[in-house]
């Protein structure tokens, strides 16, 4: 007795310790909302009306208080793993949970329900997942034949995902979590913002510039009015990942894209004021004004919106697989598609009739059409940039840029048309040409910085940019001296934007002496 | 820095590696090849030194040593094996015809081209994070970090996640043209005694067409043929479950492997004395192995009957029967299948079974050619005609389908895609048909295969002819000189070619280079497949079964008995007849259908150590009714007299055959024709008026009976002999006579008699 007595004497305190929701979350995921989700939220034979995907939608009564802060045996949610009856246990025809799994969801309750930080997620148990060592890629800067080959040896860079020209000379691209202001005229970065990965991005004159995230793994599930003077004049959020945003030239509502739905935006309300939900799938694309709207699904059909009511007016179908990119013509009577099943399809947007296919277009990710309506562009994922005479529709030529493309846009006064890809480099073309003018490859972190360069090998860089760069010639290492000297040119490089046939070579280099 | 880690289940020593960089953790593998596999890889790309102080299992070599930047990962070759083991594929997922959750993957993996681009470009590459790879949503999804239907599939700490991730971090590249393809899978061990509880390592080698091999064993999908016998998990572990034989498919990309156990249902046997005979001889060395033994010789009674009905589908007469209980020859037996083989009833019964095969029918062919092909069939078993010439026959036909029989096969399909089917499940066993929409799920054949022999048909044309007469609905049947097959997945004509073997010559008719092929002396199915169908035929189920299901994944019961019976038909020129004969005059045939204790516990007879009591098929049946009670069904628009086993098709009405299962001659396939009881089979032959009105018709066989005033032990007796096909017992026959003392009249009671006895399990079964 004695020693027992002893024995609980010495005993330190249980230490309790606090459980968030990132902890419960985990086993909720494994066995609960499969049919517990927002999305059978009307399915009653399946969810019963209770959704558990969210931390929102735990905590909020829904009929009955699933879970009471502090007291596990009030709430609903633990009441149900643990009932004797078989037929009334959660999950549903399984076994039931794991005792260690049960104990977390009644500490998670019995410490306050507390979200935690949620960036914490998933590290409650997943382990090691950052075994993978992110490889340095030797990435050669493509620059003409026989010029100086120049590489950089750098982890993968992120891919651009959007981008679009604004006034003045403004480029803005969303590379990564970061979206980059340009300035073309100066050749040089003006400002790097860090936002998430975009995945459409666009300039409305008066409104400033629009991004919806969507990229997976970002944290955009929001709309954001992010202008050059200040960065975040508004945001909407939603629910899902946003696809695409229109502008509004009237007022600062945005239509955007979010799962299978359109909606009209208002600053900061949680969802749209307005949505359409015709499609059955996700929408991938949306172009339009505030008349009307076109909007393109991974459901194969096209839809003709009206802008202020919101009503379908016209299907427009013809596609065998997703609409990946849509653009409407400036006088808003064509409408350019494409998406998986290669083609480019031409409509007449009044009609809804399918007026021409250029099969010649392959797979297309990305659409525009020129401010001037005389011209557009296709990028996709077999690395080609092509140019169509509109309103004809016949192809003016295919620039082979290497590497899977994503976005396009042309400048307001049509000599440009910007380029971003998979190989997290934009190129700026001339459009009435087809020349390769300069390619940027903006880092993604600040520590890195960016570098621009001609065909010809003459490059710009951020200047406090640290850079691992090798020049070779003719398979030979050049000194960084030597080659710094001839190549490092940012006047040459303006002049290749600025003027239409390529300047001139720079002057030999002779390898020689030690890299 | 030493980090050590021990191989377990295999003679392995011990593992280490330095690593000059600063080491990186090596969790303990319980796959010895998942072992190999990250320590190569680790070392692949982190420029380590390994040494490895022991032989790789199997082969004897040391593994490789890799340096230096690891190679890309391949899409085709090393992304699709793991999306396949995860389940991603599989037909109740992704791999279903349209996807789930709006992606859409081909079954299995066939389709390279189409999962990279769900994967890589649909939803506008949103499923891929090239610059995060771990954040892709190809990995979030499975690893249940955002919500995923088909709950968890990966694990973050596994070499599925780390090829996966490692893919993607290298840019996700796509699968190339000219990509070498996997030639073979090679299991080891391919066969060895499993006792239950017992457990063993599979190791499964991937052969590529240039010359790699790898060990594939993590990612090779494992499935238990038979779940009795030998169990088996996700890394390749069989474990032994019950006795008999079991067997385990291996699958990996398209190409499939058997690995087989085996458990003594007891302690092995001697099987003394079973004779010299080809069958009893490997029969016999199987029971042996399994510890198994054969049941008692059959009697004279029970084996006349059975050899009747096997060969000719007719039961003995009451005279034949006493003729062969009375003969005292040591060879009756086998003089009784010679005589069998030469009797007309052998060439009605075979026509029957290849009619079914077939499917001759009238209202494919028109009734003139229905009994065309209905015709060549009985001369061809008249003449005993060779089997390989039989096929040619039928497959290189040409002509009128009212004039030339087995031009009808062209007009029994319609496309070069059906008559490539048929010709398939016919000749060669292999059932075709899964390939036509994606690669063969349990097989090698591919969408090529498939193709690739209806091309073989590609220039079989059809058009009428008036020689009949306007609306004659005569067909000719006619090659043309042009015609070809597309793939649906590839451009261009598909070029002709049998299945696995070379492409044909362009310059004679493909369907004579294909006959060729066929009834070549080393055509791995042909002589097999036929083989197989008349042991079925016989023995009642085949070496392997289903019949018509030869594939490498379902192993026969006896795999030296089909190869010997297969060199001896080959050698034999393919006479059915000497095939017919081989088999039953052995002695494993003439064996009694009752179990005895050492036999029982192979519950389902795969080894044959018993006869196999079948039911009656539903013409046997309707003629051994017709027989015993001496009456003869009238068939419409034949003659009288004609035989349900004589009936050129399906069409001609009977209720009794149809609820009896007689096939509608609609597939190719060995299981329309049923055996599956049914309650209309016994209400029909329990109280329908049908057997009644038999059993009292005047001038059937108790009215002649009564007629010829025979005493009453003398016609139960009869009765006995006509039905049962032997003597009644001194007890039985107490028990019929009292039976019919009991009722009104002696003759009532033997038209009671005779309806109880062909309502008797003994009448209705062939055992």
């Amino acid at each position: 007795m004695i020693h027992l007595l002893l024995l609980l004497a010495i005993e330190p305190p249980a230490i309790k310790p606090q459980v968030d929701y990132p902890h419960a979350e985990v086993i909720l995921r494994k066995n609960c909302i499969v049919c517990h989700s927002e999305k059978l939220r009307t399915e009653m034979e399946l969810s019963g009306g209770i959704v558990l995907d969210s931390y929102a939608a735990i905590l909020k009564p829904q009929g009955k208080a699933l879970v009471v802060p502090g007291k596990p045996k009030e709430s609903l949610l633990y009441q149900v793993l643990i009932r004797e009856d078989a037929e009334k246990r959660m999950p549903k025809d399984c076994p039931p949970l794991d005792a260690s799994e049960i104990a977390t969801i009644h500490d998670w309750i019995r410490t306050g329900a507390k979200e935690g930080d949620p960036k914490q997620r998933f590290s409650a148990t997943s382990t090691d997942t950052k075994v993978i060592a992110r490889r340095l890629l030797k990435i050669k800067l493509p620059v003409m034949d026989r010029g100086p080959e120049i590489s950089i040896q750098m982890p993968r860079p992120e891919p651009v995902t959007a981008l679009a020209f604004g006034e003045n000379g403004m480029l803005a691209f969303s590379a990564g979590p970061s979206l980059c202001f340009w300035n073309m005229s100066e050749v040089s970065a003006m400002k790097r913002v860090a936002l998430f990965p975009a995945s459409d991005l666009r300039y409305e004159a008066g409104q400033g510039w629009w991004l919806a995230g969507g990229i997976p793994g970002g944290l955009g599930r929001c709309v954001r009015m992010a202008d050059f003077e200040a960065e975040n004049a508004a945001a909407f959020s939603a629910d899902q990942t946003v696809q695409q945003c229109v502008p509004n030239s009237q007022t600062s509502n945005p239509s955007f894209a979010v799962g299978s739905k359109v909606c009209w935006g208002q600053p900061d309300s949680k969802a749209g004021s307005r949505t359409f939900d015709g499609h059955s799938d996700t929408v991938l694309a949306l172009v339009g004004t505030e008349r009307f709207l076109y909007s393109g699904s991974k459901d194969r059909s096209i839809r003709k919106l009206d802008g202020t009511t919101g009503q379908a007016l016209l299907t427009l179908s013809g596609h065998r697989d997703e609409v990946h990119a849509l653009a409407l013509s400036p006088d808003g009577k064509l409408l350019l598609s494409g998406g998986l099943e290669p083609g480019l399809f031409f409509w007449n947007t009044e009609t809804g009739e399918r007026t021409r296919v250029q099969a010649a277009a392959g797979s297309i990710t990305a659409i525009a059409i020129s401010p001037d309506g005389g011209t557009a562009a296709t990028a996709g994922p077999d690395g080609n940039l092509r140019l169509w005479r509109l309103p004809g529709g016949n192809q003016l030529r295919t620039v082979p840029l290497g590497s899977p493309l994503l976005c396009l846009s042309f400048s307001h006064d049509v000599k440009y048309l910007a380029v971003g890809g998979h190989d997290g480099i934009v190129r700026i073309l001339e459009v009435a040409t087809g020349r390769l003018c300069v390619s940027i490859l903006p880092h993604s972190t600040e520590e890195r910085g960016w570098i621009a360069w001609t065909p010809a090998g003459f490059f710009t860089r951020e200047k406090a940019a640290v850079w691992p760069l090798t020049v070779r010639v003719g398979g030979e290492a050049v000194p960084w001296e030597k080659a710094q000297a001839k190549l490092e040119q940012p006047e040459e490089v303006k002049r290749s934007l600025a003027t239409a046939p390529p300047s001139r070579r720079p002057t030999p280099i002779r390898p020689g002496g030690r890299p | 820095m030493l980090v050590g880690g021990r191989l377990t289940d295999r003679p392995v020593a011990a593992t280490m590696w330095f690593s000059p960089a600063g080491g990186l953790p090596l969790p303990p593998f319980e796959n010895p090849a998942m072992a190999r596999r990250a320590l190569l890889t680790l070392v692949a790309s982190t420029l380590c030194l390994l040494l490895v102080g022991a032989p790789s299992p199997g082969t004897g070599e040391p593994p490789k040593v890799a340096a230096g930047d690891s190679p890309p990962i391949d899409f085709c070759r090393e992304i699709i094996p793991v999306l396949t083991k995860l389940g991603c594929n599989q037909g109740a997922c992704h791999g279903a015809q349209l996807g789930k959750g709006g992606f859409r993957q081909s079954l299995f993996g066939f389709d390279p081209d189409n999962d990279y681009q769900q994967i890589v470009l649909a939803l506008k590459g949103r499923r891929i994070s090239y610059s995060r790879p771990e954040e892709s949503l190809i990995l979030k999804k499975p690893l249940l970090h955002v919500a995923h239907a088909g709950g968890k599939r990966l694990k973050e700490n596994s070499e599925a996640y780390r090829r996966l991730v490692t893919w993607i971090a290298d840019g996700a590249p796509g699968p190339k043209a000219n990509e070498p393809t996997l030639t073979a899978i090679q299991v080891e061990p391919q066969a060895q005694a499993l006792q239950p509880g017992g457990s063993l390592q599979l190791r499964v080698t991937a052969k590529w067409s240039d010359g790699k091999t790898e060990d594939v064993t993590e990612f090779a999908q494992y499935d238990s043929l038979t779940e009795g016998q030998a169990s088996v998990d996700a890394a390749g572990k069989v474990t032994g479950v019950g006795t008999g034989e079991g067997a385990v498919m291996i699958r990996y990309l398209g190409q499939a492997a058997v690995c087989r156990t085996s458990a003594p249902y007891g302690s092995p046997t001697t099987v003394d004395d079973f004779g010299d005979h080809l069958v009893d001889r490997l029969l016999a060395k199987k029971w042996e192995q399994l510890g198994l033994v054969p049941s008692p010789a059959a009697s004279d009674a029970e084996f006349l009957r059975r050899v009747q009905l096997d060969l000719i589908g007719t039961t003995p007469t009451p005279d034949e029967v006493r003729a062969f209980l009375a003969d005292a020859n040591p060879d009756k037996r086998t003089k009784l299948v010679d005589d069998l083989l030469e009797r007309p009833e052998y060439a009605d019964y075979w026509t029957l079974k290849w009619g079914d095969l077939l499917r001759n029918n009238r209202t494919y062919l028109e009734p003139k050619g229905m009994w065309c092909l209905h015709q060549w069939l009985r001369s061809s078993f008249i003449a005993n005609k060779p089997l390989d010439e039989f096929a040619r026959e039928l497959l290189t036909a040409q002509g009128s389908t009212f004039q030339e029989g087995p031009a009808n096969f062209y007009r029994v399909g319609t496309t070069p895609a059906d008559w490539g089917e048929s010709a398939s499940q016919l000749f060669l066993g292999v059932r075709m048909q899964c390939a036509k929409c994606h690669h063969h799920p349990f097989e090698k054949w591919s969408q090529d295969d498939y193709y690739g022999l209806a091309a073989c048909f590609a220039r079989v044309g059809n058009k009428p002819s008036q020689e009949y007469g306007l609306f004659g609905r005569e067909t000719v049947i006619f090659l043309r000189p042009n015609g070809e097959v597309s793939h649906p997945r590839k451009p261009g004509a598909v070029k002709p070619r049998a299945p696995e073997g070379p492409a044909f010559n362009e310059t004679q008719d493909r369907r004579e280079q294909l006959a060729a092929w066929l009834t070549a002396k080393d055509n791995p199915y042909f002589a097999r497949n036929l083989v197989n169908r008349y042991w079925a035929y016989c023995f009642g189920r085949g070496l392997v079964e289903p019949i018509d299901d030869l594939r490498a994944t379902n192993p026969a019961s006896n795999e030296p008995l089909l190869q010997a019976l297969t060199e001896r038909f080959i050698a034999d020129g393919y006479d059915v007849k000497k095939l017919l004969r081989l088999l039953v005059t052995s002695r494993a045939y003439q064996i009694s259908s009752q179990a005895v204790p050492g036999n029982q516990a192979d519950v389902e007879n795969k080894f044959h150590t018993r006869y196999r009591v079948r039911r009656l098929a539903a013409e046997q049946l309707a003629d051994a009714l017709d027989a015993a009670t001496g009456t003869r069904e009238k068939y419409q628009g034949l003659p009288a007299g004609t035989r349900a086993i004589q009936l050129p098709d399906a069409s001609i009405p009977s209720y009794l055959l149809t609820i009896f299962g007689r096939p509608g001659r609609r597939q190719a396939c060995e299981c329309e024709r049923t055996a599956t009881p049914n309650l209309a089979q016994a209400l029909h032959l329990l109280n329908g008026d049908f057997l009644g009105g038999k059993i009292a018709r005047q001038g059937g066989r108790v009215d002649r009976l009564f007629q010829q005033k025979k005493p009453l032990p003398e016609v139960v007796e009869e009765l006995y002999l006509a039905t049962l096909c032997r003597t009644p017992s001194p007890p039985e026959l107490v028990k019929a006579l009292s039976l019919i003392k009991e009722t009104p009249s002696p003759r009532v009671g033997a038209e009671d008699l005779l309806w109880a006895l062909v309502n008797s399990p003994e009448f209705l079964f062939n055992h």
